[in-house]
């Protein structure tokens, strides 16, 4: 027995590593941290294996934990479907017993739980939950839209995380069972478009598909990852065989993913002009050879048409939205238009101190009132001579050839609050790295777009392009603003980009909610944490509110307390590239006596931003997936939510 | 080690007369030589040797110089000693003549300032005592940290620090010349005689490095006076006298056991002038047994075979290489060459005196290509129809199918991803960079992308591409220094490492160039975080930086001797600027692969992969002191890739269609103890991807691959069946313990494979999985004869084609069936026929 210090538990036993069990997640994350970073306390007084040992009950302590279990996904079988057509599903997952309804996110798609029963998972260890398969008849209607769709579970536990389901135009096809029969191909495909569902059971497995394919013929391949772990990869093989081995596959085209970029999509896709007719082989793996009853795909072969570059598709790969549906502030991928300034106002609140501001600027001959016209367009190439722009001004241009600098000239004074916006919409990323650099007359640099900074131990610099930068110019003068690829050798057509180099409108910026749903049960409180971004100098509040709550469910406002972190070494000049932000908590609670929702209630937040005393104009900020559900001692003790809750019609 | 001294000039002469200068072989004086056809004598102490070389019927030059009668045409201004040594005796022009057999040659001297005192230099006289005697070398004062608490420059090449080491003392610091700690001077003023510079070397207080000049003898008297004058720097060296070259002649000496020659060796200044070293220079062979050299220059054969020999002046460095060749053989066969790699290999052959070997087989040559373009061993089926082909050309015919396969891509990506290190560590995180990595060195491989084009883009990678990957195997960008190190020695065949620190003690390069060529590489940054993002580009791009700019510090490459900002300097001097438009790397990069090291690097990498050793080995390691097996082949072979457009397979053709190349490995009386001249095929362990593949066709069981470990995905996994070891992508993510204990490298560093056998091996041969449990599976390739009622004959010949790729003998039939019908059980016995062969030397070697 031996004590340690900070945090909300005063005894550790060796002998009882049950005990900590009424810990809190955070309180032994805490602790845990100090079990590898803190010298000072008295865990490392004892011999290293019994420190390892302490650290490793801690760690066991936070899987025991009595943390309720929501119902999880693991995998959706067939992950898809035709519209207009009727089929079964298979969900895999865990806490799902009992499951009565799907949800999809979308409208034409409505799904019907036929069984839902316990299953043994191979890779079940002993403190996860049991696995649940359950079957439902799906029904995709005609009009439902082509695309990636949301699928969650309804439970007696509440609702799901959600997994992607697909619905195409394309005829679908299962894969072949092959059990015991592995080098049989999983299908045959000589008729096009087509989409086939299948599965990568075990590590190692490949499924390949028969092709039969005309002279010329050109088609397009991509494979759509039905979970998280399942990385797919596509290879193109021709049963040509080698003289060392006749039955040699040789590799005609391969895919694991257009580019490997983190936050990017995982799914392979390519293109191939088939000079000959005949039969080809067509691989679906994954990554390194993982598989299991969760990886899920859907193979897509359809004929291709116009240029891949251009092709819709290739949005899929950029990086995910930000979590408020209608802004986002820093990404490259946001459409900076000519509009620009109004929607920045919009997200803002015209007070007597921006209007003073302005009637300032305007009696200095600075600029008058707040400018909330259509941004002038400048079209730039680097082959010409360097334009001249006045604030505000977009200038467009793309960089096509290595090396390529585009350049505009624009005067600013001394105290002058500009921004620099960059959107890269054909290419951006790690293709395209758009470097921004204003100079002075003298060629000498003044700002940039990257940010500089040391990283965490201090051990190396880091560079990061930055599609917004904010600055304040010291002093008057001409000055030349570069546009260039950040590399000397990346160019290409597709490296187009709009700069908007206008003045600061303080706004309410991105405003970040990690919660996507709540489950609920009576008497119960759970705390939802959003950030809000405070732009260009916005200085004021923002007000939030939550809007269509199920009845006996409020939701109050609460504090933070944020998780202290060591100040960072040398965060450069980090105001230049991401906004202040203000943290808060809002409570959702239920009373009592809530009654339980059978579905989830959308609940919409807004946000409203708050300046000199005047509210700004109401902006949507999350939608948000309620239930309240009942507790786990009712639902046991009832014998199934089914019995209790009935089955919708 | 250290030159020979046997003793004083004129005894050199009367040795020569004592061996005789007739050829034994009875060949006939056909020329004669005289060396140096001209030279100027400038000052009062200048001499020059004169040597005399004789070319003979046989081919065969001979050192003439002692049986030459001189004739000099104005004794005023020239004489000439009894050792062939010519000195001034007034300022003006004058011939020397010399005759041997009838035969005249004639050199024409000049004689200036011929009363002229040289002022005295501590760089050349003192440091010209420490350099001939050995003791300002990398392996004593003049290593790194110096020796015993004395250092000294490498071969006196900062004279200035020696003179405050020697007159001053002080003790060795890191990256400085500055010295640290108490100072203990070398010499002493006072009591010349007591001064540790003198009692060191002659013994009389004890000196790890031995006895360097004996008490008394002229370096000696040197540095005795030059102390007793109060040990003054002298004449400050300047950059135009100080030594550019040294020149050596002759540069390849030929010689019998017993024959001797003398050397000339001729130091050049910035300034144009040349002088006579070659008695003030220190000889150092690296093997004594083939050959002496005199301190006074004078080569001594002793037995066949071949010596490099490194020769050091004060700032100086250069080597040459003497064979002492067997006797001659009765016949030398005629042998058509089928390419220059033949003529160029047949010539050094018949010079040495060497009968290469028979053509090989064809069963020997078809198993030996197989592995070396491919990696894999043909099935027996192929082997069966290649051994019954009547067809002259079918071996040309083979090669083509076989540089034309998919096997051919599998293998050449593996090696490529061997030095070009296809790696990610833990720290890196990322095993889709590797991958990028990897299928970018495959897709050049399969389209036989031209080398050189391969070069350019890795060395001059930017943005996201597969080559830019190569910067990150682990999470940051390495050390600038690291990095120029790698890329010239993976490109140009050059070790820099030394000149981080100081001059090369080896070589010519200079720290300076080490640091200039570093610079190139000093603003390759990555964007993003460990593990993310990670786009490679230069930054900045000239112009100035923002002072707010973190760390803008990191964006120079300082000189750490001088703390001075090192541009980016290609090794002749050019001094480049970054640029907006074109990143210096390109530049580099299109210099490096214009230059002839480039090529001659490419060609010997590629050729060790056929050979058991590099014409220069190791393949990374070119430098004078480390020559090539066969210059001429070298720079032919250079020449030719670089001519046609740098094409992989066409140097890969090449050499596998030459008759060098398909000679057999048995070897005749002469060519028994070649190592270095490709008389004969010697064989060469398989590589360990290269055995495992080859176990795994032989036994028809495919190993199985597991990835795992931070690169690897969550959960198990497991590459497809049927993926082959030189398939796999990288080491870190593919644990084999197979692939360990056979020499796989970790790719942490460029490898060095390591094929020598090791009782690791033995062990795993004897109770390893691999050698024991893939036998008798279903699938199995014996098992499934077996089941199918093969004949013991039939399941022999069948494993031998598919393991040596030949047929057994009638001999190995009987013995193997007598020993099938032994074993307790038919079973046992196939297990042991098996067993037998995947553990036997034939099957484990390309030969």
């Amino acid at each position: 027995m031996f004590q340690f210090f900070g945090g909300a538990v005063t005894k550790i036993s060796f002998d009882t590593p049950e005990k900590p069990r009424d810990l809190t997640n955070r309180t032994i994350i805490l602790l845990r941290s100090q079990c590898i970073l803190n010298p000072g306390n008295d865990l490392v007084r004892f011999s290293a294996a019994k420190r390892l040992l302490a650290c490793g009950l801690l760690g066991a302590a936070i899987l025991v934990g009595d943390a309720p279990s929501e119902p999880k996904l693991l995998s959706v079988f067939p992950s898809g479907g035709q519209a207009g057509s009727e089929f079964e599903i298979r969900m895999r997952g865990t806490s799902l017993e009992g499951a009565y309804a799907a949800w999809f996110d979308a409208p034409g798609l409505s799904g019907v739980v036929e069984k839902a029963s316990a299953i043994e998972s191979p890779s079940k260890k002993d403190k996860d939950p049991p696995s649940y398969e359950v079957v439902l008849t799906v029904e995709i209607a005609d009009s439902a839209q082509p695309g990636a769709h949301r699928l969650r579970l309804v439970t007696p536990h509440g609702l799901s995380d959600a997994l992607v389901f697909r619905v195409h135009a394309e005829p679908g096809l299962i894969e072949a069972e092959r059990e015991g029969a592995e080098n049989r191909p999983a299908g045959s495909l000589s008729s096009f478009p087509v989409v086939v569902h299948g599965r990568i059971d075990k590590k190692g497995q490949v499924d390949d598909y028969e092709l039969e394919v005309q002279s010329g013929q050109e088609l397009l391949f991509e494979v759509g990852s039905g979970t998280a772990s399942m990385d797919p990869t596509l290879t193109l093989l021709e049963p040509m065989g080698s003289w060392l081995n006749p039955g040699r596959l040789t590799r005609l085209a391969y895919n694991d993913e257009p580019i490997h970029f983190p936050g990017y999509s995982s799914d392979p896709r390519m293109k191939y002009r088939f000079q000959e007719a005949g039969r080809y082989i067509l691989r679906v793996s994954t990554f390194l050879g993982a598989g299991s009853a969760d990886h899920i795909y859907q193979l897509r072969v359809a004929p291709a048409t116009g240029n891949a570059r251009r092709d819709p598709h290739r949005t899929r790969h950029r990086p995910p939205q930000s979590d408020s549906p209608l802004w986002e502030e820093r990404s490259f991928t946001r459409e900076l238009g000519p509009d620009r300034m109004q929607a920045l106002w919009s997200r803002s609140v015209k007070t007597a101190i921006t209007d003073s501001e302005s009637k300032e600027s305007a009696d200095s001959g600075e600029g008058g009132a707040p400018f909330e016209g259509q941004i002038p367009v400048t079209k730039v190439d680097s082959a010409e001579d360097t334009v001249a722009v006045t604030l505000p001004a977009l200038i467009e241009g793309s960089i096509e050839r290595a090396g390529d600098i585009d350049r505009v000239q624009f005067e600013a004074k001394r105290g002058d609050k500009v921004v620099l916006e960059i959107d890269t919409a054909d290419a951006t990323v790690p293709d395209f790295n758009p470097f921004l650099k204003v100079v002075d007359e003298n060629d000498v640099e003044v700002f940039t777009n990257i940010h500089s900074n040391l990283n965490n131990n201090g051990g190396f610099i880091m560079k990061t392009v930055q599609p917004k930068t904010v600055f304040t110019f010291l002093r008057d003068g001409r000055f030349t603003l570069e546009i260039r690829d950040i590399t000397t050798q990346e160019a290409d057509d597709r490296f187009s980009y709009r700069v908007i180099l206008r003045p600061q409108v303080p706004h309410a910026g991105a405003i970040h909610i990690g919660t996507k749903h709540l489950n609920l049960v009576p008497d119960e409180t759970r705390k939802v944490s959003i950030r809000t971004d405070q732009e260009e100098g916005f200085n004021g509040y923002i007000a939030l509110q939550a809007v269509g709550l199920p009845e006996g469910v409020q939701a109050i406002m609460g504090t933070e307390v944020e998780p202290s972190r060591p100040p960072p070494l040398d965060d450069g000049k980090i105001e230049r590239y991401r906004a202040k932000s203000q943290l808060a908590t809002m409570l959702f609670v239920a009373a009592p006596e809530a009654p339980a929702t059978r579905m989830p209630s959308k609940v919409r937040i807004m946000a409203r931003p708050v300046l000199d005393g005047k509210m700004g104009p109401a902006i949507l900020a999350k939608e948000l997936l309620l239930m309240v559900i009942r507790p786990p001692e009712i639902i046991s003790s009832a014998g199934g939510a089914e019995e209790q809750l009935g089955r919708e019609d | 080690m250290y030159g020979i001294r046997i003793g004083p000039f004129p005894a050199f002469v009367a040795v020569c007369a004592l061996v005789g200068l007739v050829p034994a072989s009875g060949a006939e004086l056909v020329s004669i030589e005289l060396l140096p056809s001209s030279r100027t004598l400038s000052g009062a102490d200048a001499t020059q040797r004169l040597l005399v070389i004789g070319r003979h019927t046989d081919g065969r030059e001979r050192d003439v110089t002692s049986s030459a009668r001189w004739s000099v045409s104005d004794p005023q201004v020239l004489e000439l000693d009894a050792a062939a040594v010519l000195s001034g005796r007034s300022d003006g022009e004058a011939e020397v003549t010399a005759t041997v057999e009838g035969r005249q040659a004639t050199a024409r001297f000049r004689v200036s300032d011929s009363t002229k005192k040289r002022p005295f230099s501590f760089a050349r006289e003192i440091g010209g005592v420490l350099t001939r005697r050995g003791c300002n070398g990398a392996s004593c004062h003049g290593g790194v940290k110096g020796k015993n608490g004395f250092k000294l420059t490498d071969n006196a090449e900062h004279p200035r620090e020696d003179y405050e080491w020697i007159v001053k003392g002080g003790v060795y610091q890191v990256l400085s010349a500055d010295s640290g700690g108490p100072r203990t001077p070398r010499i002493d003023k006072e009591n010349p005689e007591n001064s540790l510079l003198l009692l060191k070397p002659t013994m009389q207080v004890v000196h790890g490095g031995g006895v360097r000049f004996e008490k008394g003898s002229n370096d000696y008297k040197k540095i005795l006076e030059w102390v007793r004058a109060g040990a003054p720097y002298g004449e400050e060296q300047t950059a135009d006298s100080r030594l550019t070259g040294l020149s050596i002649v002759p540069d390849l000496l030929l010689l019998k056991p017993g024959e001797t020659h003398r050397l000339l060796v001729t130091g050049r200044q910035a300034n144009g002038v040349e002088e006579d070293l070659s008695a003030d220079v220190f000889y150092e062979l690296e093997d004594t047994d083939i050959a002496e050299v005199s301190d006074a220059g004078l080569v001594k054969a002793k037995q066949p075979g071949e010596v490099t020999v490194l020769v050091r002046a004060a700032g100086r460095m250069s080597g040459f290489q003497i064979g002492v060749i067997g006797p001659e053989p009765e016949k030398h066969p005629e042998v058509r060459p089928a390419n220059f790699i033949d003529d160029h290999v047949f010539s050094k052959l018949r010079k040495f005196n060497i009968i290469p070997s028979e053509p090989s087989g064809d069963a020997e040559f078809l198993r030996r290509v197989c592995l070396d373009v491919t990696g894999t061993l043909p099935p027996p089926d192929r082997v069966r129809e290649f051994l019954s082909d009547k067809n002259p050309r079918k071996r040309d015919q083979l090669i083509d199918i076989l540089l034309d396969s998919p096997e051919y891509v599998d293998y050449w990506t593996y090696r490529f991803s061997d030095f070009l290190r296809v790696a990610i560590f833990a720290l890196g995180n990322n095993s889709k960079w590797s991958q990028d990595y990897w299928e970018w060195i495959r897709a050049s491989i399969a389209e036989n992308k031209p080398y050189d084009q391969m070069a350019r883009e890795r060395i001059a990678a930017q943005g996201y591409s597969g080559p830019s990957r190569h910067f990150l195997p682990i999470a940051v960008i390495g050390p600038p220094p690291d990095t120029m190190m790698e890329e010239t020695r993976v490109f140009m065949g050059r070790r820099f490492d030394c000149a981080r620190c100081h001059d090369h003690p080896y070589e010519n390069w200079t720290q300076d160039q080490f640091w200039g060529l570093t610079a190139f590489f000093g603003h390759v940054f990555r964007t993003g975080t460990s593990g993310r993002d990670s786009v490679i580009f230069d930054y900045p791009m000239g112009k100035e930086i923002a002072p707010d700019v973190v760390g803008a510090r990191e964006l120079r490459i300082l000189h750490p001797r001088t703390g001075e900002e090192m541009p980016p300097t290609l090794l002749d001097g050019t001094v480049l600027t970054h640029r907006n438009q074109k990143s210096v790397r390109q530049e580099l990069a299109e210099w490096m692969t214009a230059h002839p090291y480039f090529a001659e690097a490419a060609v010997n990498r590629i050729w060790s992969l056929f050979f058991p050793r590099g014409i220069v080995d190791p393949v990374d390691d070119f430098r004078s002191t480390n020559p090539a097996t066969n210059p001429e082949l070298l720079q032919a072979l250079a020449e030719d890739f670089a001519a046609n457009g740098h094409d992989l397979k066409r140097l890969i053709r090449l050499i596998v269609s030459s008759k060098t190349y398909q000679l057999s490995s048995v070897t005749n009386e002469t060519n028994r103890a070649d190592r270095r001249n490709y008389s004969h095929a010697l064989p060469r362990p398989l590589d360990a991807e290269v055995l495992l593949d080859a176990i795994s066709a032989v036994t028809g069981v495919p190993a199985t691959f597991t990835a795992y470990g931070p690169g690897a995905p969550r959960g198990e996994s497991q590459m497809p069946p049927g993926t082959r070891a030189v398939q796999l992508r990288e080491t870190d993510l593919f644990k084999s313990l197979f692939l360990d204990i056979y020499g796989r490298p970790n790719r942490a560093a460029v490898p060095e494979r390591n094929t020598k056998p090791n009782l690791k091996q033995a062990l795993h041969v004897l109770v390893g999985s691999t050698f024991n449990e893939t036998l008798w599976n279903e699938g199995a390739r014996v098992y499934d004869l077996y089941e199918s009622g093969a004949s013991d004959e039939k399941i022999i010949e069948e494993l031998y084609l598919a393991a040596l790729t030949r047929y057994p003998t009638a001999a190995e039939f009987r013995d193997l069936k007598g020993l099938i019908a032994k074993a307790a059980s038919r079973e046992e016995g196939l297990r042991h026929l098996q067993w037998g062969l995947l553990s036997s030397r034939e099957f484990a070697e390309n030969h």
